[in-house]
């Protein structure tokens, strides 16, 4: 049995959210703060009760804002903000998931299984609230009448004894106080079965009435006895987990991290929820720890956020859920030649590209280094202000890049070069008038004079006048590149590209009057008004 | 009807056993029966020889079976009188629903089934309006109901078939019609209309004013399951002596498989009668009202029903008075009549004494 959607409504960031996963791995992609943690959290709160099984904690932090608001300019009953989540287990036929199965769910005309968690306001007290007379100015949500409750789809009373699915949350952020504690008392009560726990239990207080009997006498003061204080000496609460006999705690933050997800993965769980787990870990460790990952894939589902592009690939771009503007969308329709070229290819600019609403892809490093500047130069705008990144892609590359954007709807420009080909040009051609015609925002360029074959020959004939001493630090330079004649300093570009490209972004000469070339700087004007 | 089968059985022939033994922990079970007394025996029985509830069984009451797996899961859609979808938030375990009648006069109280009130009150379920309630749902309701009832379950176990009366009657019936589940049915045919809470209803038992006989009952599931007479027709508990008394006496053919050397009399003498009575080994069986006498143990007839004693001592009503003589003949009582006397006579598992009304008023007073 796995997690197969879950819905999120007044949760946090998410007035009304919805999430399909998928049977066993799934990566949680977004911006900071886009509430993929928060997905990790829904979860362990309705699974495990977490957080308001005790009805003293302050839940107002967990309302959604909109909500909040909307309450607070009309602070009427059916106003009152509330949480729901729903989370659906997959179909099963085992006896016990009858327990879990029926139509107290938000899709009432078909039998399904799960769980509902609700906190809103007990309607028993409606009389209460009404005598309450919120004036403006002094609003409050009267959580002191809000109830918890958790119920399956079968309409019965869901209580984590009765947990569906054996779990695991390993937060490897450093978000959370105190984490280390919840995580060693989970893997104790994950890997010790029930009936050895209580056994451990009792012999625990069984050897501490030992040491309080044997030591009687020191024990006594006057008329007072020392005891202990059972509520401190909880054995699960006071257990520290270890590794060669020392702390995982001490072990240093990327090793603590590497066992906690380690031994994460050994324990007997249904579902593994990982918490950024490259925190803090080398890019070996990190291979290391996706290797472990992928080894127990097929037995249980795992849910990890993570904002590593070498975890994103490696465990196939179609298990990726991008989550962006409180929606969630799904990766998995990425064709499988494109998710195994990235999955290959440990592409480092993978996360940037899917996270980015306008993407550029240039040719090769000469082009990354200079666009910034150029387009400052030539348009008088700043690409990060208009949300617009530069990938790198180096070759032929692009067309795996062309398959994500069909599927992520965001804008794309290639920056390529004609390579002196004309139907070269004419191929780019008859794409751009194909993407065009089905409204793809998917834009190929390359110079159309084949003459100018590179980015540097169209860069030096757009500023010919600007570049004539540009090889005046190599005074040797021949006028010629791989045997075909250039002028002097056109060749020098050719061949020190990287270094020309520093220089003209740095040197007074060149910084601020070096323009695009005027097929790129059409292409870049059509994508900021994308 | 998929391999239905309904075993008739005899008092003590080891029904419970049978079901446990006959559980196979590779399915996925429901055993019901009708009293949590019985669960509990269903439950050890069934721990005693797998070690556990397996994975995949549930031994729930009767009650708990309708508002469990019939009516809580598809409330959203379930019609309740006028209403739909109400949640309700349990079983009323208390409050009994206001009848139709109260003394023959017409009770205003009531609600009739087109009203939700009629099977609610306070947001909960009447338990026994519950039955009725799934009965009355449309086609499209049941059909559900039956569909998730099959996903999770392959066989039902029913433990005192003969309990089931009125709609829970009609539960059981549409369950053994249904091809998709298998339902196996045990029970004692001379034990129905004895129960400890009164019935509202004599369906089945009763046709026309008349009661039927066992060779009626058995044709009422003609079509739908397969009979079993054998299987359980000797009685491990009551001896054979006892049983042949039984016989003899009330026409109930019940067999003995106990080895036990039983032994059964008539007290007459008043010492003897007194010795029995103030014996605490010999649990004293009163028609009704027993609790109002000092001579424990002490039971009702009815309330012995599923009890196994080593010593029992009946204390008869005026209409046993004569059992014992040569030329009595019970073809003139009723199955009520008749079958209470039954349970009351098959409890103890060595001996079993007998007091005539007559004797024990004699001495009554001592003993109130």
């Amino acid at each position: 049995m796995y997690v197969k959607k879950l819905n999120i409504k007044g949760y946090k960031k998410f007035s009304d959210f919805t999430i399909d996963f998928n049977e066993h791995i799934n990566v949680l992609i977004g911006e900071n703060e886009s509430g993929k943690s928060t997905i990790l959290e829904a979860i362990d709160i309705v699974l495990n009760q977490k957080y308001f099984i005790n009805s003293t904690g302050i839940f107002e932090q967990f309302f959604n804002l909109d909500n909040i608001n909307k309450y607070r300019c009309d602070p009427r009953i059916e106003n009152l903000p509330k949480i729901e989540i729903e989370l659906f287990l997959s179909d099963s036929n085992e006896m016990d998931n009858a327990f879990f199965n029926g139509l107290h769910s938000s899709d009432d005309s078909e039998l399904k299984s799960g769980i509902l968690f609700s906190y809103k306001f007990d309607e028993s007290y409606m009389e209460v609230f009404e005598t309450m007379g919120m004036h403006q100015g002094d609003i409050f949500i009267p959580t002191d009448y809000y109830i918890a409750e958790w119920r399956t789809f079968a309409g019965h009373k869901y209580i984590n004894k009765k947990l569906p699915l054996k779990n695991v949350l390993i937060d490897n952020s450093v978000r959370r106080n105190n984490l280390y504690d919840s995580y060693t008392k989970k893997v104790f009560n994950s890997s010790v079965d029930s009936q050895d726990k209580q056994t451990l239990s009792h012999q625990f207080k069984k050897s501490l009435t030992g040491f309080l009997n044997s030591n009687e006498q020191h024990l006594n003061i006057k008329e007072y006895t020392l005891g202990i204080d059972e509520n401190k000496t909880i054995l699960e609460n006071i257990l520290d987990l270890k590794s060669g006999g020392v702390s995982i705690q001490n072990k240093g933050k990327g090793k603590e991290n590497l066992i906690k997800t380690e031994i994460a993965l050994e324990i007997n769980s249904d579902l593994i929820l990982l918490e950024e787990p490259e925190n803090h870990l080398s890019y070996l460790n990190t291979r290391k720890m996706i290797d472990g990952i992928q080894q127990k894939c097929d037995e249980v589902q795992m849910i990890i956020t993570t904002h590593d592009p070498l975890i994103v690939s490696r465990l196939n771009l179609c298990n990726t859920l991008w989550i962006n503007n409180g929606k969630c969308n799904s990766l998995k329709n990425i064709p499988d030649e494109t998710a195994n070229f990235f999955m290959k290819t440990d592409n480092t600019q993978l996360l940037n590209y899917i996270l980015a609403d306008k993407v550029i892809i240039v040719e090769g490093n000469s082009e990354y280094i200079m666009l910034p500047q150029l387009v400052k130069n030539t348009l008088n705008c700043v690409l990060d202000e208009e949300k617009i990144e530069v990938l790198s892609g180096g070759g032929i590359t692009y067309s795996h890049y062309v398959e994500l954007t069909n599927i992520i709807n965001n804008s794309l420009l290639v920056v390529t070069d004609n390579d002196g080909d004309q139907e070269r040009v004419k191929l780019i051609e008859e794409k751009n008038s194909k993407y065009a015609h089905s409204n793809k925002n998917i834009l190929i360029k390359c110079s159309e004079n084949i003459e100018e074959v590179t980015f540097e020959v169209c860069l030096y004939n757009k500023n010919k006048s600007k570049l004539e001493n540009i090889s005046s630090v190599k005074p040797k330079t021949k006028p010629e590149y791989k045997g075909k004649s250039y002028d002097k300093n056109l060749a020098y570009m050719l061949k020190n590209k990287t270094e020309s490209a520093l220089r003209i972004t740095e040197e007074k000469l060149y910084k601020d009057k070096i323009v695009l070339p005027d097929y790129i700087k059409e292409g870049i004007e059509w994508l900021i008004q994308k | 009807m998929a391999n239905s089968k309904i075993i008739l059985a005899t008092a003590g022939s080891g029904k419970t056993y049978c079901i446990a033994k006959h559980l196979n922990v590779n399915k996925k079970n429901l055993v019901i029966t009708f009293t949590r007394q019985n669960v509990s025996n269903l439950k050890n029985e069934i721990i005693k020889r797998h070690e556990r509830i397996p994975n995949g069984t549930q031994v729930i009451t009767f009650s708990s079976f309708i508002y469990r797996w019939l009516l809580k899961p598809i409330e959203p859609i379930l019609e309740v009188g006028e209403k739909k979808g109400i949640v309700t938030s349990g079983v009323e375990i208390i409050k009994e629903p206001p009848p139709q009648r109260i003394d023959g006069k017409v009770n205003y109280q009531y609600y009739k089934k087109d009203d939700y009130r009629h099977y609610i009150f306070n947001n909960k379920y009447y338990s026994s309006r519950m039955a009725a309630l799934f009965t009355t749902q449309p086609k499209k309701v049941k059909k559900l109901i039956m569909e998730r009832l099959y996903k999770f379950c392959d066989l039902i176990y029913f433990d005192e078939l003969q309990d089931f009366m009125g709609e829970d009657f009609k539960i059981l019936t549409s369950l053994l019609k249904d091809s998709k589940i298998e339902v196996i049915a045990v029970g004692d045919f001379y034990q129905h209309s004895v129960s400890k809470s009164n019935f509202t209803t004599n369906k089945p038992f009763k046709k026309s004013k008349e009661y039927i006989t066992k060779d009626d009952y058995i044709k009422l599931f003609k079509g739908q399951a397969d009979i079993d007479e054998t299987l359980l027709n000797k009685s491990r508990r009551v001896p054979s002596v006892i049983c042949d008394f039984i016989r003899n006496k009330l026409k109930i053919n019940i067999g003995s498989v106990s080895e036990v050397d039983g032994h059964y009399e008539l007290l007459t003498e008043k010492t003897q009668i007194m010795k029995i009575l103030d014996s605490s080994e010999v649990v004293k069986l009163f028609y009704s009202n027993s609790g109002k006498y000092r001579c424990k143990p002490v039971i009702n007839w009815g309330y012995s029903k599923g009890d196994t004693y080593q010593k029992s001592c009946i204390i008869l009503t005026k209409t046993y008075e004569n059992i014992f003589d040569e030329d009595f003949s019970c073809d003139h009582l009723t199955p009520v009549q008749i079958n209470t006397l039954y349970v009351a006579m098959t409890r103890a598992t060595h001996e079993l004494y007998f007091i005539r009304e007559s004797d024990f008023k004699k001495i009554k007073m001592r003993y109130l």
